[in-house]
Formats: C-alpha cells, structure tokens, sequence
C-alpha cells in the first residue's frame, strides 16, 4: 500500500540506484520490429497505427516538415504508451516528472525556432506582429508575442504534466476514499467504485489525447517556421 | 581464467557491441543526425545549459544554507 500521496511519483530506484532511465526504455520494447515483409496480426495493426498517425499528423507539411516524420512519430508513440502505461497499478509514469516533460519539450520547440530563423528569418521575425495591428499597439504587441513564444515550451511540459499527475492524484483519492468507505457505507462506496471507474476510462482518454496534443502543437511549431 | 571473462573477451565483445551500434543504428540514422536534426542537437545544448545552471544554483543555494545554518525563527 503506498504510504502517502507522493509515493506514486518517486522516481524509482531499485536497491539505491535509479532505475528511471529503464522505465523510460521499457514501452519500447512492448512494440516488436519485423524484418518480414508480410507480417502477423499483431504487427500489421501496429503497422497501420503507425501509417494512420503519419498520414493524420503530415498531410499539412511542405518536404522540409515532412523530414521530422520519424521525430514525431516516435514522440507520439512514446508518449501514448507511457502514459497507458501509468494507468496500472503501482507503475512510474516519467511523463509526471516536470523535468522529463521539460527534457522533451525545450528541444523541439527550440529546434523549430532555430529552423525558422535559420532558413526563414524575415518570416518568423515577421510572425512576432499579427497582420492588421494599429500602429500605437505595436511595440506592446511585439513584446507580448515574444513572451507568448517564449511560454511555449513551458505550457508544453507543464500541460502533460498537470493532465497526467491531477489524473493519477484523483484515481488516487477516489479509490483510497472507496476503500475507505468499504466498511462503513456500502451503498456509497459502489457509487465512489463507478466514478472511479468512469474516471479510469476518462484516463485512458486523457493519456492518448495529451500525447496527440502534445504532438500536435510541436508539428505546428514546426509548420509555423519551416 | 574462464572463457568470457578475459581482458581480450570483453573487449572483443565491447568491439562488437560498437560494430552492431554502427551497422544497426548509425549506419541507417546518419542522414538524421548529420542533418535533419541540426537543430535538434543545438536545442538539447540548449537545454543542457539549462540543466547545468539549474543545477548549479542548487549546488550553490545548498552550500551556502550548510555553510551558514540560520539561527532558529520564533
């Protein structure tokens, strides 16, 4: 039984020694390769999964965007699966770790706006000024939008951080409080068990959609300056 | 000395472990690396400059509050 409300968000060591980086490792290899060209159920529908998200995610992107397929891919892919993956019980999930999210977020973010000034200068300077805007209000704009740029990659980590950890904090709560209620009251205590479970489902939601979002908003970093 | 254990075998096995690292990641990922993900590499710098103030700050804060304990707040 976990002892308090962090307990679930300790990074895990094993015998003293830190054990995170293998659970980073360990969705992969739940995803098989094949060298094979027609290959077994299993692989075929991961397979299409994998054709589905590239198609969905780089219709909208010129050759140059097009490059980052494998990068995106992969970090959608990554991120589903590590988060499905917290949902059991008793697991780690490093996509609740602010830094691993931060780890993740400055790069890419950073490497679009080096993209952007690198091959499109002009354009993305231009970006900082929205179309139509009165002459008084520019300086104050231009500040303002390059705040905003430079707030992405922050609002990046710290959406999938807030999502998954107030996501794993509720079930938590709600399913200490059933177990809790179990002796006392049990009308209630099976009325707490089907909100605990309609929320489980709503996790399971969440951990796709956070990873798409997340995906998503870099893929349109990217489209924005490439 | 057993077999797999000598000084030769590990490195010989060191020597493979590189040479599979070489053919099945390198040898496929070079275009990548090499120019794809330019910028990628220059915002892990990034983030590892931020990493590496981040925790100097904490190296520093920590050594100041143990070099000079404060006196106990009523």
């Amino acid at each position: 039984m976990n002892e308090s409300l962090f307990t679930p968000f300790i990074t895990p060591t094993v015998l003293g020694l830190p054990a995170a980086v293998l659970v980073i490792l360990f969705p992969p290899l739940l995803i098989p390769t094949s060298k094979h060209f027609i290959n077994n159920r299993l692989i075929i529908i991961q397979q299409w999964l994998i054709r589905l998200i590239l198609k969905q995610m780089m219709t909208t992107h010129n050759a140059k965007g097009r490059t980052w397929s494998l990068m995106l891919t992969s970090l959608i892919i990554f991120i589903a699966s590590t988060n499905l993956l917290g949902l059991l019980p008793y697991s780690f999930t490093p996509t609740t770790q602010l830094s691993m999210n931060l780890a993740m977020a400055i790069p890419l973010w950073a490497s679009t706006v080096a993209m952007g000034l690198r091959f499109k200068a002009k354009i993305t300077l231009t970006h900082l000024l929205p179309q139509g805007t009165p002459t008084p209000l520019i300086p104050m704009l231009i500040i303002i939008e390059t705040v905003s740029l430079f707030i992405q990659p922050l609002a990046l980590a710290v959406r999938l951080t807030a999502n998954i950890t107030a996501g794993h904090l509720l079930m938590y709560l709600i399913g200490s409080s059933a177990l809790a209620m179990l002796a006392i009251n049990l009308p209630l205590t099976l009325i707490t068990l089907t909100i605990l479970t309609l929320l489980t489902i709503l996790e399971t939601a969440i951990a796709l959609i956070q990873a798409y979002v997340f995906t998503l908003l870099v893929s349109l970093y990217l489209h924005d300056n490439s | 000395m057993t077999l797999g254990t000598r000084r030769s075998d590990i490195s010989h096995f060191q020597c493979q472990m590189l040479q599979s690292i070489i053919k099945n990641i390198w040898i496929p990922m070079k275009p990548y690396y090499t120019q794809v993900y330019q910028e990628i590499w220059i915002g892990m710098g990034l983030m590892g400059f931020i990493v590496y103030k981040i925790r100097a700050a904490d190296k520093r804060s920590k050594a100041l509050k143990a070099s000079a304990p404060a006196p106990g707040h009523h």
